[in-house]
């Protein structure tokens, strides 16, 4: 939303109790900021497993030469797409970030307000009721998420099965007998909407609509409710391993054996690295690349000015700005830029491929999460030699 | 891994030039064959229902059979040398650490007698 770049219009309009004013700082206690006042500000809605993703891009964009107030609400994944579908506004308050990351909160007009972006972790069409994406919507495909299931640290349980899954959200808890999780309050999850339910269900063989367990509407708030259950052995739920793995202090990924295969692997290449190994070589099942949803003209291009160079940023459109280095956030947040796979998959949650991306990064992904890579090291193409000829962001890639 | 997998791998070699890709035939698991659920008539998961998973050690010969695996955290004994295939990716041979998950009849109560998935209720 691109706004008038004057003095005035950077600062947001403060709603005061008994009257109107404007005051230099967005946020202060008691008062309302309008979403749509903030400096080119780009709204969007969606799942809340991007958003600690969001709040680092948004972070670093908020002080940036050409900035943009990155601004979003997590209603649940699928909101990001029926938004568009049924032409339904979005309403409520929002988050946005100012440079030093803190969370800061701004309103939606009263009468809602159609999102510039939708952001979901599954593709838009698995929402319910979404049988296609509207034609004057775009589709753009972001860094890939995985899905954990979860269970307390003070549980001793470290591995589930796709048929223990089934059993346990299929059936629910007391029903699927699957020890130890076998107490229905203690059985966590979310509704259909989520992102991470869809995953996990497609990944378990059951209908999202079937899903057992006590909704508890957010990827955050499913870590609060695992952290605090009472009984941690009973205790079992999900989030994105992003999110997940903000919280190892108080919440352990399981392991996940596929259906066909023959051992459970954590996302990671051990349950305490932070590599995602797993999921880049296709070791680990549940996983998925962001989808991004917006209004596009007939050429395919996305109407909005600062949106499409805010998406443009995720997809390579876009020249990043110096402010942005966004394949560190995106590594350092726990998810997978496309140029680090190594598998990819054509259906969500669907059969897996070799994959070779057009532009691999995977030597400075290992490099980066693990500190260490057996790739060689460059500065231009002539230091690579053999297979690996091509010098990319500091290591020989394949090409 | 746990007793009731039975492993009966059949190996064989293709040599092309100087390499030498293992192709693994079958493996079967009798009595623990769990095939994707079709739930709802929905036929969800990565494979295909009854698809065997590949295997093959890390030095198989012509005619080798691989050894039942006696459970391993460092990834799968049962794994595929050069995965292709969407199953075969999923077990393809690795350093990285794994657990197997026991699908009996013990875990899963609720499992039919022949070790397939029952239809959600």
């Amino acid at each position: 939303m691109r706004k008038p770049s004057s003095s005035f219009s950077r600062w947001p309009t403060i709603v005061l109790g008994l009257g109107l004013a404007l005051a230099p700082l967005p946020a202060l206690a008691g008062v309302e900021v309008l979403c749509t006042d903030l400096p080119n500000a780009v709204i969007g809605v969606g799942g809340s497993a991007s958003k600690p993703l969001l709040a680092l891009v948004g972070a670093a964009l908020v002080d940036a030469a050409d900035p943009i107030t990155l601004v979003y609400q997590a209603p649940g994944a699928c909101f990001g797409i029926t938004t568009y579908v049924d032409d339904s506004p979005a309403t409520g308050t929002a988050s946005y970030w100012d440079a030093d990351g803190n969370e800061l909160t701004c309103s939606f007009p009263v009468t809602g307000m159609i999102p510039d972006f939708g952001m979901l972790g599954v593709k838009g069409t698995l929402c319910e009721g979404v049988e296609e994406i509207p034609a004057d919507i775009g589709s753009f495909s972001g860094p890939v998420t995985s899905w954990s299931l979860l269970v307390p640290t003070a549980s001793s349980q470290s591995s589930i099965s796709a048929e223990a899954t089934y059993f346990v959200y299929g059936f629910g808890a007391a029903e699927g007998q699957v020890s130890p999780w076998t107490v229905d309050a203690e059985l966590y999850s979310r509704n259909a909407t989520s992102a991470a339910l869809i995953a996990i269900a497609l990944a378990a063989g059951i209908p999202p609509t079937k899903f057992k367990g006590t909704d508890v509407m957010t990827n955050q708030d499913m870590i609060s409710s695992l952290a605090s259950s009472t009984q941690p052995e009973a205790a079992i739920g999900f989030t994105s391993t992003e999110v997940a793995d903000q919280s190892r202090d108080v919440v352990r990924t399981l392991a996940f054996q596929a259906y066909d295969q023959t051992c459970a692997y954590w996302p990671d290449s051990t349950a305490t690295a932070f590599d995602k190994r797993n999921v880049r070589d296709g070791h680990y099942a549940m996983w998925s690349p962001y989808n991004f949803y917006a209004p596009v003209d007939g050429g395919g291009e996305i109407v909005d000015e600062e949106t499409r160079r805010f998406i443009g940023f995720f997809t390579g459109a876009e020249e990043l700005p110096p402010e942005l280095p966004l394949l560190d956030i995106i590594i350092d947040n726990g998810t997978i830029p496309e140029c680090a796979m190594q598998v990819w998959r054509d259906e969500e949650i669907g059969p897996l491929y070799s994959y070779l991306p057009a532009e691999p990064c995977g030597c400075y992904y290992e490099a980066r999460v693990t500190g260490t890579t057996e790739c060689s090291e460059c500065t231009t193409d002539d230091e690579c030699t053999g297979n690996a000829s091509t010098c990319r962001h500091g290591y020989c890639e394949v090409q | 891994m746990n007793a009731i997998h039975r492993l009966a791998a059949i190996h064989r070699l293709v040599l092309a030039g100087a390499l030498l890709p293992a192709l693994v035939l079958a493996t079967g698991c009798p009595g623990n064959e769990e095939q994707p659920p079709v739930a709802d008539g929905e036929d969800v998961g990565d494979t295909d229902p009854g698809e065997d998973t590949d295997t093959t050690g890390s030095d198989t010969e012509p005619g080798d059979e691989t050894a039942e695996s006696t459970g391993s955290d460092t990834g799968s004994e049962q794994c595929v040398e050069e995965p292709t295939e969407p199953v075969e990716l999923l077990n393809g041979c690795t350093d990285a650490t794994c657990e197997p998950f026991a699908n009996t009849p013990e875990r899963l109560p609720r499992l039919n007698a022949d070790g397939s998935l029952p239809p959600l209720p």
